[in-house]
Order: structure tokens, then C-alpha cells, then sequence
């Protein structure tokens, strides 16, 4: 009798762990609609951003009154909404298990954004000179080399922007933008004419194209960018 | 990582289940009968125990029960020690004892056994003290007529150091799953800190095991008894106080002698797995058993390779990196905490906490014993989640290559 029961026991055991199993990854389905959502909405909101600026760009341009002073905060704002997608990205792409297809998709979107901002701060600089770097990164995925470099890039980005002014309250410098891209992502020819265009192998990444023209290969630390950069 | 998450939380579901369908079982405290009070034999084999031997026999001569129904039997195992000296001192009291060249346990055991003429035969170890009540009411299940063994819940005497008072947790849960094994017919072992037999029974079944590779005889003759269709009973209300080691370096000694005892048994009764004469026990109790350990040890892999990730990230982002210890930490918004959070993982995991801290709750419920509240017994609970698991891991795997390069099984 008692072994009747505990078989049944067992059965309904295990339906009960497949329902509340499947719940979880019902949740988790739901939750990556969430979570697409929310990195869809940067996205929106930054391809607002940098069309808005691309416009009142060519428009001063046209007048013949381009003011540095007015577009200095507007690349700020899209580089930091730019930051925000790649962070939400990395945070959440890794844990989707539903959206795959949809988050590799944001992650084409995001790369375009960042050659697409890229482009725009060439266009700012030819009347703005020094106020932005950019750095274009091209990382290899679950590569130790590029993590340790990105970790030095963190760093040395954010000494150098904090550091912008001096004891008087002078600008001592302009600021740095990284743009990380994955150099081994295959479904976008850009990155691969981008790539071919700097001479970068992608079986040697890390590499970074350094202000358009200063491209290193492989693992750079901080007292090569300081040197690059300047820095005493 | 999905797979362990499943299984666990199946095994929690199971246990949870369980306790609540046998409640009445598991939680009834036995009417004792007081005409029912068979004879007994106590059994205590001894190898250099000097230091426990007279506490373990005065422990047997304080129990509550009629002093001519029963007899104590100290087998001194060719100790080097006090011991037999110690065990002599008792003598006046009735207590025997008998002194062998040093052949073992088992066959300490059975030198006492075949001398028995009691209805029960009940092996102690020489570091146990039984509690005045236990005999008492470990005895009552021997009403069944079916039950050929049955064991106590075991306690912690020594119960002082962080290393003791974890080990306290291990043995509350020990009692509760033994309990819940029993339910089903399915328990497995009968620790030699109190087990007690049926005479008739343990003689029919062949006595112990006295071949010295067989490092748990306590796990074998419940095998045998098992594997001979026996009933093996547990009483959580009977309780029996035992010394446990004090130093990291003797448990890890105790948990390989007791893991590589089990490998030995489930090799010699292997025909016992996946067996359906064998029903629960065969089909779902001895494989799961054999899941548990490579569970324990492929959890403790993916863990730690989760930790050794965090050490070399701290190592590229400080040391490399240079990058100050207050920008490790993202402050996340409520937001993103929430969407970063992974349910598929996280809901087993909560299930799998809630269901070990509630048997637990209820194996010191159900024994009578009070949860110690001190700072030392929260800190021992934490280290005990936390180092625990992996010292078994590291154990069951050490375990695992001893047996497979074939040394020899030592005490």
C-alpha cells in the first residue's frame, strides 16, 4: 500500500517540479521581452539623438555657424546613451535565452550606432579639433586578452575624462570616446570592410584604431596609452 | 547548471512531499508498551579508546531499563591503550569483556554476537553515550515483527569548535533524511553509534562482514539486510550522543573512510541498483545516491570555476587594470536588478533553500533538540552552506581515485 503511494508520490512530485521549472522559464521568456525592450528603447532614443544632432550639424553647417559650445554636449549625450546600450547589452544578452535571434539583431544595431557616432565625431572634429578621441576597440568574445583590455580602457577612460581641467578651471584636454565592436561578428560587412580598411588581422585582436590614424595590435596598457595620449 | 537546478529541485519537492505524507509516522512519538522489553546484548567493540570507553559503558548501565534484561559485552580489539583496563573496572557491574588480537570491528562484533543468547543485539561504538530514555524507545519498533534493524538519531557530544558545531547540521539533516528513507523502506545504513538488531536475523544474514577491507560494516550489514528483504527502521526519538573529530584534517579522514566504505558496498551490492525486486530502494534510492555524488561534485566544479572567474577578473581589472576597488561595483537601478535576475535558475535555487532550511527546522522539531541561536552556531550554519558541499566534493572525488587506484582502505 505505502509503495502505491509514494510512486504516486513521486509522479505528482515530478509534475510538480516541471510546473513550477516551466514557470521559471516561462518568467524568464517574459522578462527577455523585458529586457529586449528596455535596450530597444535606448536604442530608440540614442538613433533620435544622433539623428538630431546630424541634422542641427548640417543645418549650422549651412548657415556657417558651427558652435562648438552647442555640440560638445550633444556628442556627450550620445556617447553616454551609447555606453548605456552596451552595458544593458552585455548585462542581459547573456542571460536571454528566448530572444537570442533578437538581441544579436540589437547587438548589429548597437555596432552600426557606434561606426555611425564614429563617422560623426570625424565630422565634429574638422571644426571642433581636440574636444573628442575616439577609440575604436575591436574585442575578441570570452577572450581573456580583450577582457584585461577592456578592463585597461575602463580605466584609463575614465582617469582621463575626469581629468579634464585644470587647477584654474582650464581645459587641460578634450575627452576620450570608446567604441568597442565585436571584431569577430560575421554579419555585418562593415566591420569587416572597417577592419580590412585598418589592416587588422581578426585571429590578432584585441586592436585599437587610436584617433582614425594610431591602430596597435594586441594587449596595450596604460603606460602605452598614456604615452600615446600624452600623458606625462 | 539547468540540469542540476531540476534535479535538486525534484529531490526538494520529493522530500518536502514526503515529510508531509508520513507526518503521522514521522512525527508520532510511540506509545511505549511496558510489558514489551526484550532481552538485549550491547556490543561494544573497542580499539584504543581509553579516553571514552568508561563514559560509553556507564552511559549503557544508566538506561531506563530493567538491569536483567540485558547485557554489555566489551570486545577489546587489541588495543595498545587502557582500554581493556578501563573496560575491566566494570566487571562488578556485569559488564564482560573479552580480548582479541586486533582483527577488526566486524570481527569484534561477531565474537560478541555468537555469544549473544538475547533477543537484540545492539552494536555501540565506544566514543557513544546513549540517552537514558533511548533503549526504551528504540525497542518499541521491534513490536513489528518485519523490522530486523533499526538505528537512533545521532548527536553531537562535543559540540564546541566551529568545525564541531558544523557538523552538528550535518548530522540534523542525516536524521531527518534517515527518517524519511525509513518511511519508504529504503534505508541503507545502520551507524554503528547505536544500531540495534535482531539476533536471529543478523546470525541468518551471515554476521558481520569481517574482511578488513570493508572499512563500514555498519553499511554493509544494512546492505545485507537490505538486499535479504529486511526491514530496516529508524527512531529520530531515540537518541544517541557521539564524539566527532575536532580537526578539519579528521573529518576529511572520517568522510574518505565512509566514502570509500559506500563505494565498497554499492560495488559488492550492485546488483542491487536499477534492480526492481529491490522496488524504491533498487529504482529510485540507490541510483539516486549515486547522482548525489556526481551532483556534489559537478556543482562544486561549476561553482568554483564561477569563483576562479571572479579572482581573475579582480586580478585583470585591480592588478592589470589598476582600477580602484570602489568602481568594481555596478550600482544597479531596482530595474535592472530585477531584469538581471534569472528565474529559471534562481526560482529551483530559492525552492531548493526554503525546502533544506524547513527539514532542517523540522529534523530539530521532530528530535526534540533547540536551535542554537549563538553567533558561533549562525557563523558554523553559514560556513556549513558555504565550505561544506565542496569538502565533500573534494573528499567524494578523493575518495573516488583511491578506489580506482586501488590503495588500501584504512580506519
Amino acid at each position: 500500500m505505502k509503495e502505491r503511494y509514494v510512486k504516486h508520490m513521486l509522479v505528482t512530485s515530478l509534475i510538480a517540479a516541471i510546473v513550477i521549472f516551466s514557470s521559471g522559464v516561462m518568467i524568464g521568456w517574459m522578462f527577455d521581452n523585458l529586457r529586449t525592450n528596455e535596450v530597444l528603447n535606448i536604442i530608440k532614443n540614442n538613433e533620435l539623438n544622433s539623428e538630431s544632432y546630424s541634422i542641427e550639424q548640417t543645418f549650422l553647417e549651412n548657415i556657417d555657424n558651427v558652435d562648438c559650445t552647442i555640440m560638445t554636449p550633444r556628442i556627450e549625450t550620445i556617447s553616454k546613451e551609447l555606453g548605456e546600450v552596451g552595458q544593458e547589452l552585455q548585462r542581459y544578452g547573456s542571460i536571454s535565452d528566448f530572444r537570442k535571434s533578437d538581441f544579436d539583431y540589437l547587438k548589429r544595431k548597437y555596432f552600426l550606432m557606434e561606426i555611425k557616432f564614429y563617422n560623426l565625431i570625424y565630422k565634429y572634429k574638422e571644426t571642433c579639433e581636440g574636444e573628442y578621441t575616439p577609440i575604436l576597440y575591436f574585442y575578441k568574445v570570452d577572450d581573456d586578452t580583450s577582457k584585461t583590455q577592456g578592463y585597461i580602457l575602463d580605466e584609463f577612460v575614465r582617469r582621463y575624462n575626469d581629468d579634464t581641467e585644470n587647477e584654474n578651471g582650464e581645459t587641460k584636454h578634450g575627452k576620450i570616446v570608446v567604441l568597442s565592436i565585436d571584431g569577430q561578428y560575421d554579419k555585418d560587412p562593415l566591420i569587416k570592410t572597417i577592419m580590412s580598411t585598418y589592416e587588422i588581422n581578426p585571429e590578432k585582436l584585441p586592436a585599437l584604431i587610436i584617433d582614425y590614424d594610431t591602430i596597435r595590435h594586441g594587449l596595450v596598457d596604460r603606460e602605452e596609452l598614456e604615452n600615446i595620449f600624452n600623458i606625462a | 547548471m539547468l540540469i542540476i537546478a531540476f534535479v535538486g529541485l525534484y529531490l526538494s519537492i520529493i522530500w518536502i512531499n514526503l515529510l508531509f505524507l508520513g507526518k503521522d509516522e514521522i512525527e508520532e512519538k510511540k506509545s511505549i508498551d511496558k510489558s514489551y522489553r526484550p532481552t538485549i546484548t550491547f556490543a561494544i567493540p573497542a580499539y584504543n579508546e581509553e579516553k571514552t570507553i568508561a563514559g560509553t559503558i556507564q552511559s549503557i548501565l544508566d538506561i531506563d531499563y530493567p538491569k536483567g534484561k540485558y547485557e554489555i559485552i566489551v570486545v577489546d580489539d587489541g588495543s595498545t591503550d587502557n582500554t581493556a583496563k578501563i573496560a575491566k573496572q566494570y566487571e562488578k557491574d556485569g559488564v564482560k569483556v573479552i580480548k582479541t588480537k586486533n582483527h577488526g570491528k566486524g570481527h569484534a562484533l561477531n565474537i560478541a554476537l555468537k555469544r549473544s543468547k538475547k533477543e537484540l543485539f545492539t552494536c555501540v561504538d565506544a566514543d557513544s553515550y546513549i540517552e537514558k530514555e533511548s533503549v526504551k524507545i528504540i525497542v518499541q519498533n521491534f513490536r513489528n515483527k518485519k523490522v530486523s534493524g533499526c538505528s537512533s538519531s545521532i548527536f553531537v557530544k562535543n559540540n564546541n569548535k566551529i568545525i564541531e558545531k558544523m557538523q552538528v547540521f550535518e548530522y540534523m539533516y542525516a536524521a531527518i533524511f534517515r527518517k524519511l528513507f525509513a518511511f519508504i523502506g529504503c534505508l541503507f545504513v545502520t551507524p554503528g553509534v547505536l544500531s540495534i538488531y535482531r539476533t536471529e536475523d543478523l546470525k541468518e544474514a551471515g554476521m558481520f562482514e569481517e574482511d578488513r577491507n570493508n572499512i563500514t560494516e555498519d553499511l554493509e550489514i544494512a546492505m545485507r539486510l537490505q538486499s535479504l528483504h529486511k526491514c530496516i527502521a529508524f527512531d529520530i526519538q531515540s537518541i544517541t550522543y557521539t564524539t566527532i573529530p575536532d580537526t578539519l584534517k579528521k573529518v576529511i579522514r572520517q568522510r574518505i573512510r565512509w566514502f570509500r566504505g559506500y563505494i565498497y558496498n554499492a560495488r559488492k551490492y550492485r546488483h542491487m541498483h536499477l534492480n526492481k525486486d529491490y522496488e524504491l530502494l533498487g529504482l529510485f534510492i540507490l541510483p539516486l545516491n549515486i547522482a548525489s555524488v556526481i551532483i556534489i561534485i559537478s556543482s562544486t566544479i561549476i561553482i568554483w570555476s564561477g569563483i576562479l572567474d571572479g579572482f581573475k577578473y579582480i586580478y585583470q581589472k585591480a592588478i592589470i587594470a589598476k582600477t580602484p576597488l570602489y568602481e568594481f561595483i555596478d550600482i544597479l537601478s531596482l530595474k535592472q536588478i530585477i531584469l538581471t535576475i534569472d528565474f529559471k535558475i534562481s526560482i529551483p535555487l530559492t525552492i531548493i533553500t526554503l525546502a533544506g532550511l524547513y527539514l532542517l527546522y523540522k529534523s530539530h522539531k521532530i528530535t526534540g533538540k533547540s536551535i542554537d541561536i549563538s553567533a558561533k552556531s549562525i557563523m558554523a550554519f553559514v560556513l556549513f552552506l558555504v565550505i561544506y558541499p565542496w569538502l565533500l566534493a573534494l573528499c567524494w572525488t578523493y575518495s573516488l581515485i583511491l578506489e580506482a587506484k586501488g590503495s588500501k582502505r584504512e580506519w
